[in-house]
């Protein structure tokens, strides 16, 4: 009884830690989602590149701070140089665009794979130690994790509700037409939301690595987690992904703790539920959502 | 004011607009009618710069228009579009605050009491949705958004469309407040009745063709007109 109280307590400090950074992955994806109607495959890619440049500066020497800060930068640019470059001239066709973002995605997997190998690396966190919670300890780098992606949540929230630009963004958002016909240029407004994006991702990227090593394919779990987020929350909705996030969290958590039941036969094991089952409830989740509420939890079905 | 000439429109392979040229000169209130599908929509989308023309020219104030929508707005011509196009999810309030958008902070006190004057109902739904809106009031919006961009010339287009006859009695009143205060108008009007009733001059688009223009009492005069468009009376 003891020990299960004391999991329990580890199942909520670690979900509500590991969901505000849930948030924060999908933030840029879903407002790309949200302006653009695009789909940006690349979003998990994104978070690698911020990853790696903060992790290949930290290892030039460069303070990190400074190191996290260059990795925005280079994550805005680079989402910049894809919308420009790319996007801008697919984004009528929604199938071209999945493939050139999964594309953008593969080959910057490669281009780590061909600088850095596939050798798993580790970033040196921002504050060392740990502290201890009742009786629970926690690395103190995922509380600073915690701190800082729900101070990107809220400045990005005050950011789109409390300034002009965030205006802008958000009538492009509800009428791509209608902002065209008051004098916005919707296109300057695209390429806000993809630097904006990149920005956030770039942050996310370095936050990321606080709970995971470094690796060419990195990219994949922030990506399912976004996508996840999106169709959970209602496409577009900042709300509904704070909540999502903290529900996708919090099942991943508890799936990390549950107990394991192992059938074996010859010299094959299954594993029931356990650490390994992480991304299934969330799958799941994904799934009911779609059969049930498709326009997800806080989306309104778009005309 | 504006002059168009030989305008030639195609979506993909159809020819939609075949050589459209018309004029509107400073303070008119002229009506483009026809049936739908005549390309009227496509007309006012072109001149708005929301498509593309492969042919022609469209100049106002005798320079041609920039073709990015945003620049052409900046010029004075305003677009109120089929549909409405408002940002559903913002309050009447904001939504015209956005139709200011060009003029970036100016003080847009003014302008706010000439639209709540026009259209009252929308004084007392200032805080209100959009997207919660009556189909009367949110065409009420779009236009009061268009004419807080302070249009020269404004195009609208069906703006009517589907709405009770009461409330298209106050759209119509307004719209003659709105030239009489100098603004000029170019409307696009799928009911002959009502166009020849605002109107003071009237085109008539037939597949992608200027086929007549004239005065309202020239076209009610004319046999063809009668018998197509006003059933006959």
């Amino acid at each position: 009884m003891e020990q299960l109280l004391v999991i329990g307590e580890r199942v909520v400090i670690f979900s509500v830690l590991v969901s505000a950074l849930y948030a924060l992955v999908a933030l840029g994806f879903t407002m790309i989602f949200g302006v653009g109607r695009v789909l940006n495959l690349a979003h998990g890619a994104f978070l690698m590149v911020g990853a790696y440049t903060a992790w290949f500066a930290q290892r030039a020497g460069v303070d990190l701070y400074l190191a996290a800060a260059l990795a925005v930068l280079v994550c805005t640019l680079l989402a910049v140089a894809l919308y420009q470059g790319l996007i801008r001239h697919v984004q009528h066709s929604v199938i071209i665009t999945l493939i050139a973002t999964l594309a953008c995605a593969l080959l910057l997997e490669e281009i780590i794979k061909i600088f850095f190998t596939t050798t798993p690396q580790i970033l040196q966190p921002f504050i060392s130690g740990s502290i201890v919670l009742h009786q629970t300890t926690i690395i103190s780098n995922r509380v600073l994790a915690f701190v800082a992606s729900w101070v990107a949540i809220v400045l990005f929230w005050l950011f789109v509700h409390r300034t002009r630009w965030g205006k802008v963004i958000l009538a492009t958002a509800q009428d791509q037409e209608g902002a065209a016909l008051v004098g916005i240029n919707v296109r300057h407004v695209y390429t806000v939301t993809w630097a904006l994006s990149g920005a956030l991702a770039g942050l996310a990227g370095v936050f990321f690595a606080s709970w995971v090593n470094l690796s060419p394919f990195m990219w994949r779990d922030p990506l399912i987690i976004s996508f996840a987020i999106v169709v959970v929350g209602g496409l577009g909705s900042l709300k509904g992904s704070i909540i999502a996030a903290y529900l996708i969290g919090f099942l991943e958590v508890l799936m990390t703790y549950s107990p394991s039941i192992k059938f074996c036969a010859d010299y094959r094991c299954f594993e029931f539920l356990g650490a390994s089952w992480v991304g299934v409830p969330s799958l799941i989740m994904l799934v009911l959502i779609l059969f049930l509420k498709p326009s997800g939890l806080f989306g309104r079905a778009h005309e | 004011m504006l002059r168009i000439e030989n305008l030639h429109v195609y979506y993909g392979k159809a020819h939609v607009l075949k050589g459209v040229s018309l004029h509107v000169a400073p303070g008119e209130f002229v009506a483009v009618i026809g049936p739908n599908g005549a390309g009227k929509t496509t007309l006012f989308r072109t001149i708005s710069g929301l498509k593309e023309h492969h042919h022609g020219v469209i100049a106002f104030k005798d320079a041609p228009l920039p073709k990015d929508p945003a620049q052409i707005v900046r010029r004075g011509v305003i677009h109120c579009p089929e549909g409405r196009h408002l940002f559903g999810d913002m309050t009447v309030r904001e939504n015209l605050e956005m139709g200011a958008f060009r003029w970036d902070h100016r003080d847009m006190s003014d302008d706010l009491e000439r639209v709540y004057a026009l259209f009252p109902v929308l004084r007392e739904r200032e805080r209100q949705i959009a997207r919660t809106l009556s189909g009367g009031e949110q065409q009420m919006l779009a236009i009061g958004r268009a004419l807080m961009g302070r249009p020269e010339l404004l195009l609208l287009d069906e703006p009517t469309l589907g709405l009770a006859p009461i409330v298209r009695k106050a759209i119509a009143e307004a719209l003659q407040q709105i030239n009489q205060d100098g603004v000029t108008i170019l409307l696009a009007e799928q009911n002959v009745a009502f166009a020849l009733a605002d109107a003071r001059r009237v085109y008539l688009l037939e597949t992608g063709q200027i086929v007549k223009v004239g005065t309202p009492e020239e076209f009610r005069a004319d046999e063809h007109v009668r018998r197509v468009y006003l059933g006959g009376v």
